[in-house]
């Protein structure tokens, strides 16, 4: 092996001043505040439409720093040496997490907007949206509440027909929906004991202190290494990874069943929290592919080659088949068995809300899979830097689409608002001047790693 | 890539004993093949032709009756023998996972067992199949499975998730089977080089299709392999996937569940894990396989076991969460059957092998004793068929109305069966290991450092 | 067999071939070969060796086309089937679902699209290498039976336009071969 090649003294990996990343964070910042100042203004318009817009706009970004850690733990993990040269730009955008621990804080303030089993009627919350309707439901509730009564008198056979009975007779349809909301209130009622208030605010606790722990503990292992060199730093990260990665699976899980799932308190799936984590490793590595190609003739260079990009390109397409895989199991399984209580959740982004969103839904496999698969197929589109980056715009793109259409449907109609994309803006502009500020702080090669070499000289078998 | 010395102070090791040469590599794996098969050998062997001795009268006695003679019975419909389908369908995943998945990883170390996984894996897949074809009740009209229209001109309904199943299990076999072949070629070469009689040499030679070695062949010959690497990956995900279908489209509470693909697949590669486990300690004090077969190798597949473990451990606490947080009654009641019902033994022993058992393995002193991982992988196994009865039996036995509950014992059929497949099994890997190059020559050798021509020295411009 | 044991054979000069006893001394020889301009020649060696190709001066390998060409056909022959049997010939409603409807058609779409590319891919390769040949000069060698344990070796052939077996020869000996010898080939009356 020619060691002369891997001690390239020319090159110190750090951002130039002048060059267009240096003080990328202020822009970046400059943009938070005013997406942020648009959001406020927003708020004051429509705090509810605030409360999604902020929700999907969060947990886009959220779901790309954790897509990060899972990217910087795997590599610990498999001990991978060919990654080396790649692995510190995945650790900015995992740095970026303690922000969530404020970014949340609009969320956790604006709850009750957002989760029908925090309204005061769960039943209000969900398939019954006019004020008849409530009415209707309110009514055939207080019948219920008295309905043990009734039973306790000494005919109760004879007590006559039920309200939702006597409603049906004047409306049916009014009825049928009080009837389902009756129902969705019970349903609901029974998993008070996970969707309340302070367990949910406990378990985010958590989420947040386990998150920003381990974006601390693994950046500064992995900064400090490239001052002492230390190898044992290096043993660390590998000890650590294992235990890592299951807090990750965990926190990544609850994350997705508590800001997701409950939008919708009375849908479930088991593989839900894995459709997200594969959403989120798509979009980390989308990401890493963007920012290293526009780095590589600057601040990489020597660093990162065709060798690492084809690789890089290899796991995004086989994470983005995997999302595919996922995500078709989901839609298949529940396809397949028809169960009205699971179907509501595409009956939401097909039939219902008006059907607007049917488009989006069926843009999504189209566009999510078919194009990126038989586009990041080929071994020279991987290997090329132009069609690399057309992939990873399009699976980037995508990856924000599905977020919004996870989220918003649960909202109303398919309507894009201004607040969308002031609340994107915010958010994205304060978590990236975070991950940008400490991109010009550091080298954007872990260059005390003793696997470097390895990853100086990686070439594609 | 090439071959670096490993950093042991990051834990890295080599991956063939070091200092061993090219030819020592050659003669500890094709002697297997050559010398006279040691006593252990023979005693396998024996045990494994008396239980397919077993498998062929019971085979016959369940033809001769029908498929009463099993315990199959009202409302458990499906028991032992879809139990034992999915079973065996699932240990041949970690055959193609080491084959394809670590190759497309480049984890290097693969080398030294993905032979005997995917002779694994195709034996496996072999048993499994078996079980579609006997319980179907009419053996003789078997064809029925296949495309084919039948007296009344009716094609097979494609909607059923178990024709799924036919397709499936069919071309992950033929898949399977031709990748190991593939495999096999150049290692069938050496065979017929080093034979000293006519019949070896003509028969290892007709198999080696002429093998010379040349680059230009090597060259057609690695992109097929990885391709057909790329290929068996989302194969192996797919196999099991179809499988969890038989059960995950149903509207039966405690299977019809949306994690059941990946589930599945989860579980596959742990049991199959475990068992190329079982097969490896076995086979390498038998035949002395030390060099290639490293301390390790075993660590890492313990570790990927544990990972499987946590994986499993995941799915079931994820079923057990949601059929809670469905708020169905139904969908709750299942659960609270399988830990605290009639089977609750059969459950905790799922959980116990599989969940608590791979747990040892976070200690390096556990995950580096062979006693331990012997026993560990084989309890592993008997926690992986257990999952399979659990989901089966027990979201069957207790249906939706009370009166239509029972419960479901197996009958002495139902056991000889099974053990018969595993003459199947054992019969046909006794006779691998004997006959063929155990562990992949040529792949270990390039591991080596002799494989790296710019180890020794610098490559001349234009070389690289 | 027994005719050529009455009648010697004519025979002809079939290839050259040189042995070499590191990965690092073959791997030079070859781009020397490359370097003087032979086109039908060939390096053989016990695995695969990295970085051979651009030493011989190889294209990349086209079995990638055949795999696409074999997703191709499986996937429209398996779409085509399911098709004309549940949908056009003999359609049946089963599980509430349409008799002719595209989820439930995914899997088996997978697994053809699979096998067929499979078959291409392996197939391909047989068809690529010119495999199964059993007979080739080259097996003359007794040398060569090393080729598949520890030496490595490179043969160029006499149909080279170039081909001169002295040059050759002394090609070989300046490139640090162990051994060079010249093999032979039966010619057919």
């Amino acid at each position: 092996m020619s060691a002369d090649k891997s001690t390239d003294a020319s090159n110190d990996y750090r951002i130039k001043p002048g060059s267009g990343w240096s003080g990328a964070w202020k822009k970046a910042a400059a943009v938070g505040v005013f997406g942020f100042a648009l959001a406020g203004f927003g708020f004051t318009q429509d705090a509810k439409r605030f409360a999604f817009s902020y929700l999907f706009a969060f947990f886009f970004f959220l779901s790309l720093a954790l897509g990060a850690l899972f990217f910087v733990v795997v590599q610990h993990l498999t001990k991978a040496g060919w990654s080396v040269t790649v692995r510190r730009t995945a650790e900015f955008f995992m740095a970026g997490l303690p922000a969530f621990a404020v970014l949340i804080i609009p969320l956790i303030a604006l709850m009750a907007q957002l989760f029908p089993w925090l309204a005061p009627h769960a039943a209000a919350g969900h398939g019954a949206s006019t004020h008849a309707e409530i009415a209707l439901i309110r009514e055939a509730h207080a019948a219920d509440l008295h309905a043990p009564q009734a039973a306790d008198s000494h005919a109760p056979r004879k007590a006559g027909p039920s309200v939702v009975a006597r409603v049906a007779a004047r409306d049916p349809e009014a009825a049928l929906e009080a009837a389902k909301a009756h129902e969705h209130a019970k349903l609901i009622e029974g998993k008070k004991s996970y969707l309340n208030k302070p367990f949910f605010l406990a378990r985010n606790a958590f989420y947040i202190v386990v998150w920003a722990a381990l974006a601390y503990w693994f950046f500064k292992n992995s900064t400090d290494q490239d001052r002492t060199k230390s190898r044992q730093a290096t043993v660390n990260a590998q000890t650590w990874s294992p235990l890592a990665l299951a807090l990750f699976a965990l926190t990544l899980t609850f994350a997705s069943v508590d800001w997701l799932m409950s939008l919708n308190p009375t849908w479930f799936s088991t593989i839900f929290g894995v459709q997200v984590f594969a959403g989120s490793v798509v979009s980390a590595l989308a990401v890493l592919i963007l920012v290293t190609m526009s780095l590589r003739d600057t601040t990489l260079k020597g660093a990162i080659n065709v060798e690492h990009y084809h690789d890089i390109g290899k796991l995004l397409f086989g994470f983005n088949c995997f999302w595919a895989y996922i995500s078709f199991s989901q839609f298949f399984l529940i396809w397949y068995a028809n169960i009205p209580e699971e179907l509501a959740y595409f009956h939401m982004r097909w039939s219902e809300n008006g059907g607007t969103w049917q488009g989006v839904t069926a843009a999504l496999p189209i566009l999510h899979f078919a194009i990126p698969f038989w586009l990041l197929l080929s071994r020279n589109v991987k290997r090329n830097a132009a069609g690399l980056v057309l992939g990873s715009v399009l699976l980037l793109v995508v990856q924000v689409l599905e977020m919004y259409w996870n989220i918003l449907p649960n909202f109303g109609p398919f309507a894009p608002h201004w607040l969308d994309l002031a609340c994107f803006l915010g958010v994205g502009g304060a978590y990236l001047a975070v991950v940008f500020h400490r991109m010009e702080n550091f080298p954007l090669v872990p260059v005390g790693d003793p696997r470097l070499a390895r990853a100086l000289h990686f070439e594609n078998a | 890539m090439g071959y670096y010395e490993p950093l042991q102070e990051l834990d890295e090791a080599y991956l063939v004993a070091p200092g061993s040469t090219l030819a020592e590599v050659t003669e500890d794996i094709a002697s297997v093949t050559e010398n006279a098969a040691p006593r252990g050998w023979w005693i396998v062997f024996m045990g494994a032709l008396s239980l397919l001795a077993l498998f062929g009268g019971t085979v016959g006695y369940l033809f001769y009756r029908g498929v009463g003679v099993w315990g199959n019975s009202s409302p458990t419909y499906w028991a032992w023998d879809i139990t034992n389908f999915v079973w065996w369908v699932g240990i041949g995943h970690a055959g193609t996972l080491i084959s394809a998945v670590l190759f497309l990883f480049r984890q290097k170390w693969r080398t030294g067992i993905n032979r005997f996984a995917e002779a694994m894996t195709i034996f496996a897949v072999m048993c499994a199949l078996i079980f579609p074809g006997i319980h179907v009740g009419r053996p003789w009209v078997l064809q029925w499975m296949f495309p084919l229209p039948n007296q009344m001109s009716l094609w097979p309904n494609f909607k059923s998730p178990l024709l799924w199943d036919l397709f499936a299990v069919g071309t992950y076999f033929t898949v399977s089977a031709m990748f190991w072949f593939v495999g096999l070629i150049p290692d069938l070469a050496t065979l017929r080089d080093r034979s000293i009689n006519k019949w070896r040499q003509r028969i290892y030679g007709f198999l080696a299709l002429g093998w010379r070695g040349s680059n230009r062949h090597w060259q057609n010959y690695e992109r097929t392999y990885m391709i057909l690497a790329a290929l068996s990956t989302p194969l192996v995900l797919s196999v099991h996937s179809v499988v969890s279908f038989d059960f995950a489209t149903s509207v039966i509470p405690g299977w019809h569940t949306t994690i059941f693909p990946p589930y599945f697949v989860a579980g596959a590669v742990f049991s199959g894990f475990a068992m190329v486990m079982t097969l490896l300690l076995v086979s390498r004090t038998v035949f002395k396989l030390h060099r290639v077969v490293l301390m390790r190798h075993l660590e890492l597949m313990n570790k990927i076991m544990l990972l499987t473990g946590m994986l499993v451990g995941y799915a079931y606490a994820m079923e057990f969460f949601v059929a809670w947080y469905s708020g169905n009654e139904y969908e709750r009641y299942v659960f609270v059957n399988r830990a605290f019902g009639p089977y609750a033994w059969a459950y905790w022993t799922m959980i116990s092998c599989n969940v608590l058992s791979p747990q040892v393995f976070w200690f390096k002193k556990l995950r580096r004793n062979i006693p331990v991982m012997f026993v560990v992988s084989i309890v592993i196994n008997i926690g992986m068929w257990f999952e399979r009865f659990v989901i089966i039996v027990t979201s069957l036995h207790r249906d939706f109305l009370p009166s239509a509950w029972g419960m479901f014992s197996p009958t002495v059929i139902d056991l000889t069966t099974y053990l018969g497949t595993m003459g199947v099994f054992f019969t046909l890997f006794m006779l691998f290991l004997r006959w063929l190059p155990a562990v992949a020559i040529s792949e270990v050798k390039g591991t080596m450092p002799q494989a790296d021509p710019h180890h020794h020295d610098l490559v001349p411009e234009g070389a690289e | 067999m027994s005719a050529a044991s009455k009648t010697e054979p004519k025979k002809r000069v079939a290839l050259v071939l040189a042995q070499f006893e590191t990965a690092a001394d073959v791997i030079h020889a070859a781009a020397k070969v490359r370097d003087a301009g032979y086109n039908c020649w060939d390096t053989h060696t016990p695995f695969p060796i990295h970085g051979m190709d651009k030493a011989m001066g190889l294209p990349d390998s086209r079995v990638g086309w055949l795999v696409l060409g074999g997703a191709l056909t499986g996937l429209t022959a398996g779409f085509a089937m399911m098709w004309w049997m549940n949908g056009v010939d003999y359609p049946t409603v089963v599980g509430g679902k349409p008799p002719f409807t595209t989820p439930s058609m995914v899997p088996v779409l997978f697994e053809l699209t699979v096998l067929f590319s499979s078959f291409a891919a392996v197939f391909g390769m047989f068809g690529l290498n010119k495999l199964p040949r059993h007979h080739h000069p080259i097996f003359e060698s007794d040398r060569f039976r090393s080729a598949t344990d520890d030496k490595f070796f490179i043969s160029i052939e006499a149909e080279d336009p170039k081909f001169n077996a002295d040059k050759v020869r002394s090609l070989f000996e300046g490139a640090n071969a162990k051994h060079v010898e010249v093999l032979e080939e039966e010619v057919e009356a």
